[in-house]
């Protein structure tokens, strides 16, 4: 018997379980808080609860609010980099525009001097027929020469050449808009010349060095020392007079020779620049 | 006769610790969706509701009356409802998961999502016809916080599982 009792307790339990509710227990706990709710609303028991529990759990509730705060603060420090940063990128952009700016004004400038030089050349000249031109390439082997762009229908044949830093050389050949510049320094180039201290008349010979050229034919008696300055003649008329083209440099007599070998350094650098005058002698 | 009598007592404490912490998370959890406004035409998800049917099932003998009624006065007093409100819904709720566990925890997960969305959903039809105001739109957003009461049911599901493996005795 007793044994029957214990299996059909538990057949009970496993049937009729409610873990640890039942409705005894449920009935009146939600009685009670029907209570609580009738007294909340009549005596607004709530919000004193709330005042109370407020200030006994002041730090817990601002939680919320520090969280946010914490949680604004945080966006708005990566926000604020955001914009600092792209700002900086902006500025950079900046930057480099006015750098460029800067390269293109140093440009300007640079030609603007070298115009200027060449105006100063052009007043030399008989300034009948005269181009402006760019240098386009420079050769130096096997022969050197230099490229010049010019406008199309010029006519440049017989015209020399000047750079800003002066005299330096001669028109070799030309087509179309291009011209091809036949250095002074040549080793085929002869230029009459003449000794501005004494006016005596010599002629300057190339030696395919830049800047760098020979006199030959003096005899030991002339009178020249190193440093004279030596300006073209104008002679054979393949130059125009009196621009200077180097100073004697150094002055050698071989013994058993009765002429001089003098070296003049040139006045003109061939590379230097950009902007080339063509003129007729 | 060993399932129901068998407890072991050193597990007892973190059982309760379990179910406590847990719900009053939710509360808190709730209570910062509120704060934060992550509502939908003025409710939230009801995430401490969903955890107690969840220990309901789960371990039926365990909570008794005493969590519905701690969690359901901290949900009234922080979302500041009538002092009894969420009391009486949860002890109600909590006596018919504990009184159909079985059945339910013999369901799929997508019946179980069917079945909390309808809680959800009848919890919170309750809470706006008695305390706050039915419209239209009111309909709707408490349809549309049924459905993701269902959806994030298996998550929370799981998490909560993982919770009483480690530290219940269950």
């Amino acid at each position: 018997m007793a044994k029957e009792h214990k299996q059909a307790v538990i057949a009970q339990k496993a049937i009729f379980t409610t873990g640890s509710m039942r409705l005894s227990r449920v009935i009146p706990s939600i009685l009670f808080a029907i209570l609580i709710l009738a007294a909340d609303v009549s005596l607004n028991l709530g919000e004193r609860i709330k005042i109370y529990v407020g200030l006994a759990s002041e730090p817990i509730i601002f939680i919320p609010q520090i969280l946010n705060e914490g949680w604004t603060s945080f966006s708005d420090y990566f926000e604020d980099r955001e914009i600092l940063q792209s700002e900086i990128l902006e500025l950079k952009k900046d930057v480099d525009a006015q750098r460029f700016n800067l390269l293109n004004y140093e440009k300007i400038l640079q030609e603007n001097i070298e115009l200027k030089k060449l105006l100063g050349y052009l007043e030399q000249t008989t300034k009948k027929n005269y181009i402006y031109g760019e240098i386009e390439e420079i050769n130096f082997a096997p022969k050197p020469s230099m490229t010049v762009g010019i406008g199309k229908n010029k006519k440049p044949d017989q015209m020399i050449a000047f750079n800003w830093t002066g005299l330096i050389g001669s028109v070799e050949l030309s087509a179309g808009s291009k011209v091809e510049i036949k250095p002074i320094f040549a080793k085929d180039s002869q230029i009459p010349i003449r000794n501005r201290r004494t006016n005596s008349n010599m002629i300057l010979v190339g030696t395919d060095v830049p800047q760098n050229f020979l006199i030959k034919g003096l005899k030991k008696n002339e009178d020249i020392v190193p440093g004279d300055k030596l300006v073209t003649s104008g002679l054979g008329k393949k130059y125009p007079k009196g621009i200077e083209v180097g100073t004697v440099n150094k002055i050698s007599a071989i013994s058993n020779n009765e002429f001089l070998e003098i070296e003049v350094l040139g006045t003109s650098e061939f590379n230097s620049g950009d902007q080339i005058l063509l003129t007729l002698p | 006769m060993a399932y129901f009598s068998t407890r072991n007592p050193n597990k007892t404490l973190s059982t309760q610790l379990a179910i406590g912490i847990s719900l009053i998370s939710g509360v808190f959890f709730q209570s910062l969706l509120n704060f934060f406004s992550f509502e939908i035409y003025g409710s939230s998800i009801p995430v401490t509701l969903m955890t107690l049917i969840y220990w309901n099932i789960a371990l039926p003998k365990n909570i008794g009356l005493v969590w519905s009624f701690i969690s359901g006065i901290l949900l009234d007093l922080n979302l500041g409802y009538f002092l009894g409100t969420h009391v009486i819904l949860f002890l109600f709720i909590s006596y018919l998961t504990q009184r159909y566990f079985h059945r339910i925890r013999a369901m799929f997960q997508i019946q179980q999502s069917i079945l909390i969305a309808s809680i959800v959903f009848l919890y919170l039809v309750i809470l706006y016809i008695f305390f706050q105001g039915f419209s239209f739109f009111v309909f709707l957003a408490i349809a549309l916080n049924s459905i993701i009461s269902a959806v994030i049911w298996p998550i929370l599901f799981g998490l909560l599982r993982l919770i009483r493996r480690k530290y219940t005795y269950a």
